[in-house]
């Protein structure tokens, strides 16, 4: 297979004015790729999948005056002529390149050239026009390596920049360069000297002039020493040692989980507080109604219900990235490798389902990284149990039910939430790889990059995407859902009970002081009235007898219901039957108040517990569903995932729910 | 360079702190390149960082950490040990 055809590279190119400028970021891992396309593109950015596949591509925009170009972050790959998806599609948009007359931007690794030099020599076939960004200066000087940045030049022919792009140095370089080939009507930036391989060299050709070319270009021996590598090889000691290593790990999870909890308490208060008084604004000025109710308890109450929880996922995706730059999590993957090869994982699994604890979609997509197909499937299937960013408004809500009057064991719930989760998807590994996925996960095989110091501003960036990702969902599906919930729970229009109307009379003749308690109690009785007899009502009480064994009466099992589409869209759908926020109070309290139609609480401890046990477990994402068909090519493998995993959140809901009774808890 | 020993053995046997070159990695095509990707070469010296699992290697600029699964299906020339 021609892994790059060659083209005559005198022929003309594309004349820029018929198109969009593009430069195209490529590089091995670990080589600072995405802290130069944050440099280059900012906040202008977004993350989407790569048309066609679901392997996401980060795309931006670079300005430089009046110039602007379109920026593309490809996959960091070692090697072309692999045999994976990311490969495949730096093979494609090279060649594309080509046709286009775009820019590549190949980024290296100053420190580690010869190995990093191999991509320039295959990519070299496609004739695309080329610049190099020679980055991480600062540790190729700090290993004693010094580059003869004239010779690489002349020996690739190409411009090269060097950089150090966590610090911006190289910069300005790096924009005016790709500004200046790409303002350039023809293929003036070409690979041609005679030296670089032809197209479809053998890997071990490529190889040899990598190592050809980085030996006349660095004036230090590779294995210099003195670059803080008897640092590195000592934390490497400590944090893969089979104990230590495992200890190391714990203290970093619990600490993340705690600054998540520390960091986020206080913008979510705030987010939660500006929506109840928001709430009670519209109440105060606009007229009882279809419309204020539509307003307050379907518009501002849904979304008052999603972005209250924006902040715990912002300081998640922030804290991970941090995490994910130290270098540490590729130590991490080698000590949970032991403990998930027990489990019939094999270490690789071990990013996917960190990722899942974000979103379990980006999860099942970044298997692809996973070698083998038995052990992507198992890891595709336990995924979804890891908590993800949409159960933490779910768990945030029912630990703080639980524990409303010690608030301090919240994160203690909190964390064995996340623990019951991943315990639940080892177990299920386990079960999967005694029976239908017999064998044992395939050996790990990972580049250890530098330890370093985060970037903030790829943590921020990365947060930012994230958030934004979320209100997106918020704001089309969840906010969808919430307005159906609303309309469905506003209507038919049941009369007013007895009793109400008596209170409403009462409130009329009382003094001043006791009206507008007994107008709020009229209007409570009205509510559950209301709820009682509306759509959402009828659905609830049908399917109610079903969830009836966990301890859910008619309004959660509805809350049960819509959420299976987005399981976040539990606490939104509370929120709205419940009527929180009608009386100025927050989501929370609002939730926590709510009552059965004979003025019982809906959430007692045991039923709390039981929700609580039943979102950690249960797969509630049809999304999610969507792409384990797509990544398996099966609808059996989504069908398994969601019977087994209902069949386990029932019966472990169920199992909660009377224990707690059985020992007099309700 | 020190001479070379004779007879391969497995990486899981070495020390730490020892140096060699790869002679074979029995495993499968897709791990013997990513191996091969990453540097770990019959061209290029390697040294043992620290044995055990994982165990780590260094070959030129790069850090390789395999499991001892892995480390013992690759087979590595040492170079003679220091007196």
């Amino acid at each position: 297979m021609a892994v790059l055809p060659a083209v005559d590279s005198d022929s003309p190119a594309t004349p820029v004015t018929t198109r969009r400028h593009r430069a195209i970021l490529v590089g091995n891992p670990n080589t600072g790729k995405t802290t130069v396309f944050n440099r280059l593109c900012g906040a202008r950015a977004k993350t989407s999948n790569f048309p066609g596949t679901t392997t996401a591509v980060r795309t931006g925009a670079l300005k430089v005056d009046q110039f602007a170009a379109e920026v593309l972050d490809l996959p960091g790959l070692y090697d072309i002529t692999l045999d994976i998806p990311e490969a495949r599609i730096v093979r494609d948009v090279v060649l594309e390149a080509r046709d286009r007359d775009d820019l590549v931007v190949v980024v290296i690794d100053a420190a580690n050239l010869a190995r990093n030099l191999v991509l320039i020599g295959q990519l070299a076939g496609a004739h695309a026009r080329m610049v190099v960004c020679l980055n991480m200066m600062d540790v190729a000087l700090r290993r004693g390596f010094v580059v003869d940045l004239a010779g690489l030049q002349n020996r690739l022919g190409v411009p090269v920049v060097p950089m150090v792009a966590a610090r911006g140095e190289g910069l300005n370089d790096l924009r005016a360069i790709v500004k200046t080939a790409l303002s350039r009507e023809r293929r003036v930036v070409s690979l041609s000297p005679p030296s670089v391989p032809p197209p479809d060299s053998p890997y071990s050709v490529v190889s040899a002039w990598a190592r050809d070319v980085a030996t006349a270009v660095v004036r230090t021996a590779p294995d210099s020493g003195g670059d803080g590598r008897e640092f590195t090889e000592r934390l490497d000691r400590l944090l893969t040692h089979p104990v230590l290593g495992l200890v190391a790990f714990m203290a970093v999870m619990g600490g993340l989980f705690w600054a998540l909890f520390a960091l986020a308490a206080v913008p979510m208060d705030l987010i939660d507080t500006t929506f109840a008084g928001l709430s009670a604004l519209v109440n105060q000025y606009l007229p009882e109604g279809a419309i204020r109710d539509l307003l307050t308890d379907g518009v501002i109450g849904g979304i008052a219900g999603t972005v209250v929880f924006l902040p715990q996922i912002a300081f998640l995706f922030f804290l991970i990235s941090l995490l994910e730059d130290t270098g540490y999590l590729a130590r991490a993957a080698f000590v949970m490798d032991r403990f998930l090869h027990r489990f019939g994982l094999p270490g690789h699994a071990f990013v996917p389902l960190l990722t899942a604890h974000a979103c379990a979609i980006p999860g099942i997509l970044s298997t692809r990284l996973i070698p083998d197909r038995r052990d992507r499937l198992v890891t595709i299937l336990v995924a979804p149990f890891m908590s993800c960013s949409a159960r933490l408004p779910v768990f945030v809500m029912l630990t703080s039910i639980l524990f409303a009057s010690r608030p301090a064991l919240a994160p203690v719930a909190f964390a064995g939430c996340f623990t019951l989760g991943a315990g639940a998807a080892f177990l299920s590994a386990l079960l999967f790889s005694r029976t239908v996925f017999r064998g044992r996960a395939r050996p790990m095989i990972l580049e250890l990059p530098a330890y370093q110091k985060p970037s903030v501003r790829n943590a921020l960036l990365a947060a930012r995407d994230q958030s934004l990702s979320f209100l997106k969902t918020a704001g089309t599906v969840i906010m969808l859902i919430c307005v159906v919930m609303w309309w469905l729970s506003a209507y038919p229009k049941v009369d007013r009970p007895a009793e109400a109307v008596a209170l409403r009379a009462q409130a009329s003749t009382a003094a001043s002081a006791d009206a507008p308690a007994l107008l709020q109690q009229a209007r409570n009785i009205e509510a559950r009235a209301q709820q009682a007899g509306s759509m959402a009502g009828w659905l609830g009480h049908a399917i109610q007898p079903v969830f009836a064994p966990l301890g859910y009466d008619w309004q959660l099992s509805e809350g049960l219901l819509t959420s299976f589409l987005a399981r976040e869209v539990f606490v939104s759908t509370m929120a709205v039957l419940g009527g929180a926020g009608d009386d100025g109070s927050g989501v929370i309290s609002g939730v926590r108040n709510m009552r059965r139609e004979d003025g019982t609480p809906v959430f007692t401890v045991a039923t709390a517990a039981s929700a609580l046990v039943f979102f950690v477990l249960a797969m509630q994402c049809l999304p999610t569903l969507a792409v384990t068909r797509r990544e398996t090519g099966a609808l059996k493998y989504a069908a398994v995932q969601l019977v087994y995993m209902s069949g386990v959140a029932y019966v472990a809901a169920f199992v909660t729910y009377q224990a707690l009774r059985m020992f007099g808890v309700s | 360079m020190s001479p070379l020993a004779v007879s391969p053995v497995s990486l899981s046997s070495l020390g730490t702190g020892r140096t060699g070159r790869l002679h074979e990695a029995r495993l499968d095509e897709q791990s013997v390149n990513l191996l091969r990707a990453l540097g770990l070469a019959p061209t290029d010296a390697f040294r043992l960082c620290k044995a055990g699992d994982p165990c780590i290697l260094q070959v030129g600029g790069t850090r390789i950490g395999v499991s001892r699964a892995v480390a013992s299906e690759i087979y590595v020339i040492p170079d003679r040990a220091p007196v």
